[in-house]
């Protein structure tokens, strides 16, 4: 299993996320709705959530067209929660008493009811999944499985933003005109929320189907950090089309392969290299941007030193708390092993105060056994301590096959192994059977027969010099 | 005449008055659940917190969790560091009775041979439990140390109906070691023998080696040991670590996990090694509990090209394991089922 083997569907799917999100990224930007995303990611996730509790499984079709509906319906929530004409300045001009007509007072930016719906969506996931107990789902929306893509979901994917992709080719005019520049679309005679939702809608419909591949912190950053580099470098949209492009592919490809080879989770590992990525890129273009490089270089070393030696220190003192919370989690460690040591021994000893009875009586016999032999824990380990003994001393070895064969606990197969035994030993079975019940008459009897042949047998029989007869 | 009356109806009363009040048993797992049922009978009324097909890892506080413990006479918890969450529900049920310790508490897995103590605690290694492996039910022969358990915790609460409690407890490990090594086995070796020689991994050679009356031992198996024979030695990778005891005793071979350490989510390194591991092994089976998004694991098996059995790793979790006695056909039939198709293909 090689990277390609196992990385290349990944990366291809994060190229045909990077392709479409770029260019809806800039849109974004310009619209200044940045947290869209998150949230229309949210509303979807809660459709799936809410289609698991009519028993909808999340990753089949029927989820998607769930979630497409919630979705919409967020667009529409988003389309009519637009300022009345949406921009800052002139729309503020215009309504400054903040109640014209519909749509929300100028005074509350949009982002708030995004943020707000956000919010509200997401404990709604937690309210259902409390009904539905799939609480690993919701922990899966945020990070995704990226790794797990198939090459059949790469293509579909790449089918379906390619529809997306040609319908804001040729709207590009109005689409654009309506992020950009309200205000004159209006004046052109664009109904301006009709426009938003239609927009909503099929920006909606990506994230939708990208969140379930990607995760929502993917996603996020695929859509806003290719579009920041190239608002960076330029302003027209062909070039900043390009860029994003150029960058998304390129950090994407780093990401991909320091997860590869660090052996972390990927997801995770590209949104954090985009990180890097954009600071690293910021730096370059402040340093270029400025009146003077040298001044700037200067700034910027300033501010490298700062951090490293903020990072110095931060490094010191959480090696010190850690020392100090490691210390009490050990002492935490100990309490807890020893209560567990002093409730298994409080177990142990309830356990062995209940001795087995040492005597048992069948027919006319009372017999008694050693308690080496009482404290194994069942017949097949007793058997195996009786023919140790047989084997060095044959009184002692038939005294407990007296016992054991008048337990009645012992089971039937074990008495025929004993009853072997015996015929071994002595070369008759007195009768017995394994099969009857030991306190049976003709059992008994031959036990009773048995144990007088025991007893005639002299003391020490057979011994093996130095080991005691008895066990 | 008047103190035969007097006791006639003392007795009336005290029978009347246990009749009306049910013992209220509050237990974790839905495993534990069905045992306790089962042990208390009538006299039990049980309630279960972890829903068969829910993470016992995690329980999201809920008031009506605090309110059912507070009037719990008995709590049952695995004892383990598997329920991090219980000891503060307790704390806000304000039930001293059913603390750790005190009569109206057991823990279930006393007695249990725990396996998989680890050697070094790290937090470095992701979810480890420090006592071993707490997903205890998985085994059936461990359900008999549960039931025990349980019993001891009902008899304490409840004396008066000791002897019930000890008669369903017979019962249910009877039912435990037919249903496990058939009762032709049971009856010619014992449950007791029988269950130590499984735990320790020795039953089969044991089986094997001896004869009695003209046939091998190994051919009067029955229940799910003789079920599950085909899957003895057989490899499989699973999700997460929870299958330890069912693994085991059922002599399937755990080769790996797709999680890279309990509780981590994959990364590619690790998968990749997996995959290698799984060509080179021509591993075709995949197990995972379904609390675990089942979509993913299918997805998982898909890329690995292999059978993906998705159970519930608790009753409960599916229609078809009401109890803790039917999982175990479950998980059993299931597994062979896709060792015979991945066969075939």
């Amino acid at each position: 299993m090689n990277i390609l083997e196992l990385m290349a569907a990944p990366f291809a799917e994060c190229m045909v996320l990077v392709g479409i999100h770029t260019y809806l990224g800039i849109h974004v930007l310009r619209r200044r709705v940045i947290f869209v995303d998150l949230a229309l990611a949210q509303i979807a996730a809660l459709g799936t959530m809410v289609g698991f509790l009519f028993g909808i499984m999340p990753e089949t079709s029927a989820a998607l067209i769930v979630s497409m509906m919630f979705t919409f319906f967020g667009a529409a929530v988003f389309a009519l929660s637009r300022g009345r004409i949406g921009h800052r300045g002139q729309a503020s001009k215009e309504g400054k008493d903040g109640k014209s007509a519909r749509g929300m007072p100028e005074r509350i930016p949009q982002e708030a009811v995004i943020g707000l719906v956000y919010a509200i969506t997401a404990a709604t996931a937690v309210l259902v999944v409390e009904k539905t107990q799939g609480a690993e789902h919701l922990k899966d929306i945020l990070v995704g499985s990226i790794l797990w893509v198939k090459w059949s979901d790469v293509g579909m994917a790449a089918g379906a933003y390619a529809v997306i992709g040609a319908l804001h080719f040729v709207f590009r005019r109005q689409f654009l005109l309506i992020s950009e520049d309200p205000e004159e679309a209006a004046r052109q005679g664009l109904t301006i929320r009709a426009w938003d939702f239609f927009f909503y809608v099929t920006f909606g419909f990506v994230i939708t189907f990208s969140t379930r591949v990607a995760g929502v912190l993917l996603v996020f950053v695929f859509l806003v950090a290719p579009a920041i580099m190239a608002f960076l470098v330029t302003s027209r949209l062909l070039h900043q089309l390009l860029i994003g492009w150029g960058m998304g592919t390129v950090v994407t490809l780093l990401g991909l392969m320091l997860s590869y080879v660090f052996d972390l989770p990927s997801g995770p590992s590209v949104v954090a290299f985009y990180g890097i990525a954009l600071t690293l890129g910021a730096l370059l273009f402040y340093v270029i941007r400025a009146p003077s490089t040298r001044r700037a270089v200067a700034w910027v070393g300033t501010g490298a030193v700062g951090t490293a030696a903020a990072a110095g220190l931060f490094y010191l003192g959480a090696t010190l708390l850690a020392g100090t919370s490691l210390a009490l989690d050990r002492e935490h460690l100990r309490v807890a092993s020893e209560t567990t040591r002093a409730n298994a021994e409080r177990t142990q000893k309830a356990a062995t105060s209940v001795r087995p009875t040492t005597t048992l009586t069948v027919g006319n016999l009372k017999l008694k056994a050693c308690q080496r032999y009482l404290a194994l824990p069942d017949a097949e380990t007793r058997l195996a301590l009786i023919e140790e003994i047989l084997g060095r001393c044959q009184r002692g070895g038939l005294k407990l096959i007296v016992v054991f064969l008048a337990d009645p606990s012992t089971p039937e197969f074990f008495r025929s192994e004993a009853i072997e035994l015996l015929r071994k030993s002595t070369g008759k079975d007195f009768g017995l059977s394994a099969e009857a019940t030991p306190d049976g008459a003709a059992n008994t009897a031959a036990l009773e027969k048995l144990q007088r042949h025991v007893e005639q047998l002299p003391p020490g029989a057979k011994e093996v010099k130095g080991s005691p007869c008895e066990c | 005449m008047q103190r035969y009356v007097i006791s006639v109806l003392t007795v009336l009363l005290l029978t009347g008055a246990a009749w009306a009040k049910k013992t209220r048993v509050v237990v974790t797992s839905s495993a534990y659940d069905s045992i306790a049922r089962y042990v208390g009978g009538d006299t039990v009324e049980v309630t279960h917190i972890v829903k068969g097909q829910q993470d016992p890892h995690i329980v999201r506080p809920k008031p009506s969790l605090a309110v059912m413990l507070s009037k719990a006479d008995l709590f049952v918890a695995t004892g383990m560091d598997l329920e991090m969450w219980a000891p503060a529900l307790v704390d806000m049920s304000n039930n001293p009775n059913i603390r750790s310790g005190q009569k109206g508490y057991v823990s279930a897995s006393a007695g249990v041979p725990i396996i998989e103590k680890p050697i070094t605690i790290s937090r470095a290694e992701g979810d480890v439990h420090i006592f071993g492996n707490p997903h205890i039910h998985t085994s059936p022969l461990n359900g008999k140390f549960i039931a025990e358990n349980i019993c001891t915790g009902l008899k304490k609460i409840d004396p008066a109906h000791a002897a019930l409690f000890d008669k369903n407890l017979a019962r249910f490990k009877d039912e435990v070691d037919r249903r496990t090594f058939g009762p032709e086995l049971v009856k010619m070796l014992g449950g007791k023998v029988l269950t130590r020689l499984a735990q320790r991994g020795k039953l089969i050679p044991f089986l094997e080696k001896k004869t009695y009356k003209g046939k091998k031992l190994i051919d009067r198996l029955g229940g799910w040991m003789k079920k599950a024979l085909p899957l003895r030695g057989r490899k499989v990778v699973a999700y997460h670590k929870n299958w330890s005891y069912f693994s085991e005793l059922f002599g399937l071979d755990i080769v790996d996990y797709m999680e890279p350490k309990p509780g981590i989510p994959p990364t590619p390194g690790h998968v990749a090694a997996v995959i290698a591991k799984m060509r080179e092994l021509n591993i075709k089976v995949m197990l995972a509990a379904n609390y675990f998004d089942v979509g993913r694991v299918n997805k998982v098996a898909e890329r690995v090209n292999a059978r993906a059995v998705i159970v519930a790793l608790a009753p409960g979790g599916e229609k078809a394991i009401p109890t803790f006695l039917d999982q175990f056909d479950v998980w059993i039939d299931r597994l062979v089922a896709a060792f015979k198709k991945a066969g075939e293909a």
